[in-house]
């Protein structure tokens, strides 16, 4: 496993503090009170461990700022925050889980009419989509989110995306109960 | 009943300390002289008291605020007893500060910080660094201040151990019974040092040999730290405000075994820095 790989771009744990003296930062772990100085190579890769740059932009970061060869570089800052994570020195960044979507259910069948959108379900009788309904069931031709969907039809109406939201959360909640969206 | 002397100036408290017997107010002027106030702040109010007093079974009974702490045959040790609590109190109560395991000397403006783990010669090299001419600040416990990283003078008397006995020999400065002993500074020939920058941190270690070795900045604050007593800042503060200290300080690693030899080295070291 890398450093990386399990837990998102790395990160400088917060019970580290640290000074950077003369180019070698001298951090103190406060969690079980321990000391490490590191030298100029090693501190380079320790200021960049603010958890927005992955290992593979860290080591291309590294390899031109020193002028080295980029595979050697990627190799040692990995072995490095390695170090670092079996010493504690960091802390998982986790990627926020994806925010669910929304779509037609798969095989959906629908007409538009004068009165709404009829969509033919399982059900004895077909439903008819009306009012805000109408719009979102056009935008549901992808997976999206409902901050997406609500954010476009607060555009479309012109109102607060605020005020959107909650009926397109209760009108996609409705329609995921007969069956008509799937969530992804 | 003696007159009662002037309070003892500790870094951010003062402290009445009395006795009603002779001998162990000599002792006490004598040990405690280099807390006795020295005409450059405003006279302090005791805010505490500390008595000795001789009682009927020829016993030292030491009196804590007015309640009894505790009893000593020997009159030596009931002042020692003193010494302790002293310190105990400054460490409860030195404000805006860190304290560190060290001990502490001004040579014309310029602070040497002596600092390192119990037995590697703290107090030794600091008596090594009076008796060249340096200026005292402090033994064992170094208080520097928060705001301004300046050492803060707390001119307690050295506490010297068995180890360090050869060189009060050697200085022709007598050490009576057995230790360990309480020494001040007054006695190696030294005047209290006044508040100042911390020029020079200087990490000893016994050896068999004498031998002087730039650190860098970076290992010589994380021995500094170490030796941060954890008191006052939150650890975080404690280590970012050493931090700052070292940034315009140097790190030597001393290895002694002639303590006089190692503090003339330091102080011509001194002497040819920039």
């Amino acid at each position: 496993m890398t450093p990386e790989s399990a837990d998102g771009p790395p990160r400088r744990s917060s019970s580290a503090d640290w000074v950077v003296l003369d180019g070698q930062a001298a951090i103190h772990d406060r969690d079980g009170d321990h000391y490490h100085v590191l030298d100029t190579t090693a501190t380079a890769v320790w200021l960049r461990l603010d958890g927005t740059a992955g290992l593979d932009e860290i080591a291309v970061g590294l390899a031109h700022d020193f002028g080295a060869d980029l595979d050697r570089v990627r190799a040692d800052t990995a072995h490095f925050v390695e170090g670092l994570r079996t010493r504690g020195l960091l802390e998982p960044t986790r990627r926020e889980p994806a925010a669910p979507t929304w779509s037609r259910a798969p095989g959906s069948v629908w007409r538009d009419t004068a009165r709404g959108t009829l969509v033919l379900a399982d059900e004895p009788e077909p439903v008819l989509l009306r009012g805000g309904a109408v719009p979102l069931w056009a935008l549901l031709d992808r997976p999206r989110p409902v901050e997406l969907l609500a954010s476009v039809l607060s555009e479309a109406a012109g109102v607060d995306v605020a005020e959107v939201e909650p009926g397109v959360r209760a009108t996609l909640a409705d329609l995921e109960g007969r069956g008509l969206v799937a969530r992804t | 009943m003696t007159p009662a002397p002037a309070p003892r100036r500790l870094p951010d408290l003062a402290v009445d300390v009395r006795t009603d017997d002779d001998h162990v107010g000599r002792l006490l002027d004598d040990v405690l002289a280099g807390l006795q106030d020295d005409g450059r702040h405003e006279p302090a109010t005791a805010a505490e008291q500390v008595r000795i007093d001789l009682r009927d079974d020829g016993s030292y009974e030491l009196t804590l605020d007015d309640s009894p702490a505790a009893r000593h045959a020997d009159p030596r040790v009931a002042v020692g007893a003193v010494v302790e609590h002293l310190n105990r109190r400054v460490l409860e109560t030195t404000r805006d500060a860190v304290l560190v395991h060290a001990g502490a000397v001004e040579l014309e403006g310029r602070g040497i910080l002596v600092s390192a783990p119990s037995g590697s010669g703290k107090t030794t090299l600091t008596a090594a660094l009076l008796a060249r001419g340096a200026a005292y600040l402090t033994d064992e416990t170094a208080v520097v201040d928060a705001a301004t990283l300046q050492l803060r003078p707390y001119p307690k008397p050295l506490s010297v151990k068995a180890s360090g006995h050869r060189l009060f020999d050697e200085l022709g400065v007598p050490l009576q019974g057995t230790g360990p002993w309480l020494v001040p500074a007054g006695a190696l020939g030294a005047r209290t040092g006044a508040p100042c920058p911390v020029e020079v941190v200087v990490l000893p270690r016994r050896s068999d040999h004498d031998h002087l070795e730039s650190l860098s900045r970076a290992q010589g604050l994380v021995e500094l730290a170490k030796q941060a007593f954890p008191l006052g800042p939150t650890a975080r503060e404690r280590f970012l405000l050493l931090g700052r200290l070292a940034e315009s300080a140097r790190f030597v690693r001393a290895d002694w075994t002639d303590p006089l030899a190692t503090a003339e080295r330091l102080l011509e070291d001194l002497d040819t820095a920039p």
